[in-house]
């Protein structure tokens, strides 16, 4: 599993290695993330690619991996806000005045609650790469979409070894993540 | 009330392990009174709810748009650090067209028809030394054709070295010479040789140095395939019937007719295709990925795979007796330059190998006149010493 902790100082140095690392690793999660708010897919990846590049473009320093995600959260909660404000103000023509207020949002329960849960399921979607080959598969495969059913044909096990194996593995990746240091239990 | 997420992810966690101390276990508690944070908490222990949320990931294409973000912000890159230092550089357009012209050129005197006045080759060498360039025939014959490169020559049926393009030509074989069998030649360049072949389907190849490839005499059945370590150029012939497949190690390119550049030595930690024109499929791995033009694949030891768009002209760059290397280790570049100088390195300060150096070398200066120009534009100091590279960080 990628140690963003590893590659904090590649990040601030803009090596590209750590960046890959650092989108493959964040990508998804904070897609998911923003769509929660903007209920849009398509303007979910704009929102976030915009972040990604212009943390790029910024001369930011985080001193630490807990400061880059909070950054990162925060960033877009606030750009989702604005741009929900600005999709309603075309729509309603709403004043200048409201979006001015947009700007100074608090960061309430809502925030919190949202990154609490991605960053949670992110850190266990991670550890999906320490799984042993044959629940790694179990896993994918489930995550793709496959029913135990087709899982069990496709590797020729039967349904309830499926079933078994898959309910071990999310153990196993909870076991993981309560075992293994990341940005929050240090 | 304002929440602190870091918080309380962390009592989470700890809740999960049962390690929280009283006063986390009353923080948590409290928190878990408001009916927003027990479902929360409820939908984090629950598998469906993992699963289910871990199929939303899987609507991102993450490898497409982490392209998408190289492109973006490639145009506006300006953190170059200042340890990059120009070695020694063309301007970018004459450059270019230098590449260009020249693989047109490479190619364009490849089409020479084969004079039919060749001698052949009886006797067969075995227990060639390593420096020559080596053919091993089907039954483990060896050839040295660095030797036999003087004039046109036949080293086997219907195969012949071209001394004009230091090129090995199967074009001619004919499918009776060979009945149904598929015969396998294996061609070893030595470091520093740069050698070309055309296979018997008039794909082209370019061979850099301390590359093996092994091919088939004459490709029958559905697929072309051939097997390599090392680095090569392919310009692969169309053929929509039969694909051709290019194996490495841990990966294989499948084309249906193109031109791309593999490198994937064995000593390298990584593995490298990039697509030049037309289009591929790559497979590692448990995955298949579609390469376009431009696009370089990076397979890493430890199985992952990167997509990322690169400037082609300096991956292939060899090709034209140049060599160039953009935003490099130290390390790296030196291993390239110890392959195609034959020589080894060894770093007295082994920190440098990090240092990352972009510019371009061309590969017909001798190894005398290069260190003269890396000791005036670098903080490094190279010295030779008996066929040894040693590398030093320079004295204030």
């Amino acid at each position: 599993m990628i140690k963003l902790d590893s590659i904090l100082k590649g990040i601030n140095e803009k090596d590209e290695k750590s960046w890959t690392q650092l989108y493959t690793a964040c990508y998804a999660s904070l897609c998911t993330y923003v769509e929660s708010i903007v209920y849009d897919m398509d303007n979910a990846k704009d929102i976030v690619q915009n972040l990604f590049v212009s943390i790029w473009n910024s001369d930011l320093y985080f001193r630490s991996t807990s400061e880059l995600l909070s950054y990162m959260y925060k960033s877009l909660y606030h750009n989702s806000l604005l741009f929900m404000r600005n999709k309603k103000t075309r729509e309603n023509l709403l004043t200048k005045m409201k979006q001015e207020e947009m700007v100074n949002v608090e960061y309430h329960d809502d925030f919190t609650l949202g990154m609490v849960r991605e960053e949670i399921i992110r850190l266990l979607y991670l550890h999906i790469e320490d799984l042993p080959r044959m629940r790694r598969r179990i896993i994918e495969l489930s995550i793709n979409g496959f029913s135990g059913k087709e899982i069990a044909e496709k590797l020729g096990i039967s349904v309830n070894t499926v079933k078994v194996q898959k309910n071990r593995s999310i153990k196993y990746l909870r076991d993981c993540l309560l075992n293994s240091k990341n940005e929050y239990n240090v | 009330m304002r929440k602190d997420g870091k918080h309380i992810i962390n009592l989470l966690l700890k809740s999960w392990g049962d390690v929280l101390s009283r006063k986390e276990k009353e923080e948590l508690e409290t928190l878990l009174e408001d009916p927003v944070w027990a479902r929360l908490n409820a939908d984090l222990l629950d598998d469906n709810f993992f699963m289910n949320h871990l199929r939303e990931y899987k609507k991102y294409d993450v490898s497409g748009e982490l392209v998408q973000f190289w492109n973006q912000v490639q145009v506006r890159k300006r953190h170059q650090t200042k340890r990059h230092v120009l070695w020694y550089c063309l301007g970018g357009a004459v450059a270019c067209l230098i590449i260009f012209l020249g693989i047109g050129y490479m190619f364009e005197i490849f089409d020479y028809k084969v004079e039919q006045t060749v001698n052949k080759i009886t006797s067969v060498y075995s227990g060639v030394s390593q420096d020559k360039i080596r053919l091993v025939l089907d039954d483990s014959d060896v050839i040295n054709l660095t030797d036999n490169i003087k004039s046109d020559k036949l080293v086997a049926e219907g195969v012949v070295v071209r001394t004009e393009f230091q090129s090995l030509d199967y074009s001619c074989v004919s499918r009776d010479d060979l009945g149904d069998s598929l015969i396998y030649h294996t061609l070893i360049i030595p470091q520093g040789e740069i050698f070309k072949m055309i296979l018997s389907d008039s794909t082209r190849i370019v061979l850099n140095g301390g590359t093996k490839i092994k091919y088939p005499v004459f490709f029958t059945g559905l697929k072309r395939e051939v097997y390599i370590d090392g680095e090569a150029y392919f310009d692969v012939k169309k053929d929509k019937e039969r694909p051709f497949i290019v194996s490495g190690t841990n990966f294989s390119v499948e084309v249906l007719g193109t031109s791309f550049n593999v490198m994937t030595y064995g000593e390298e930690m990584e593995s490298n295709v990039t697509l030049v024109s037309g289009r591929i499929k790559m497979h590692a791995a448990d995955t298949t990925l579609q390469v376009y033009p431009g696009q370089q694949v990076v397979l890493a030891r430890d199985h992952e795979i990167i997509v990322r768009k690169v400037d082609v002209s300096s991956v292939i760059s060899w090709l034209n007796l140049r060599l160039t290397f953009k935003k490099e280790k130290l390390a790296t570049i030196m291993r390239k330059l110890s392959r195609w100088y034959k020589v080894d390195v060894v770093y007295k300060e082994p920190s440098v190998k990090e240092a990352l150096y972009s510019g371009t070398i061309p590969y017909n200066i001798s190894l005398e006149e290069l260190f003269v120009l890396l000791n005036k534009t670098t903080n490094i100091e190279f010295t030779l010493n008996d066929g040894v590279i040693f590398i030093n960080e320079k004295e204030e």
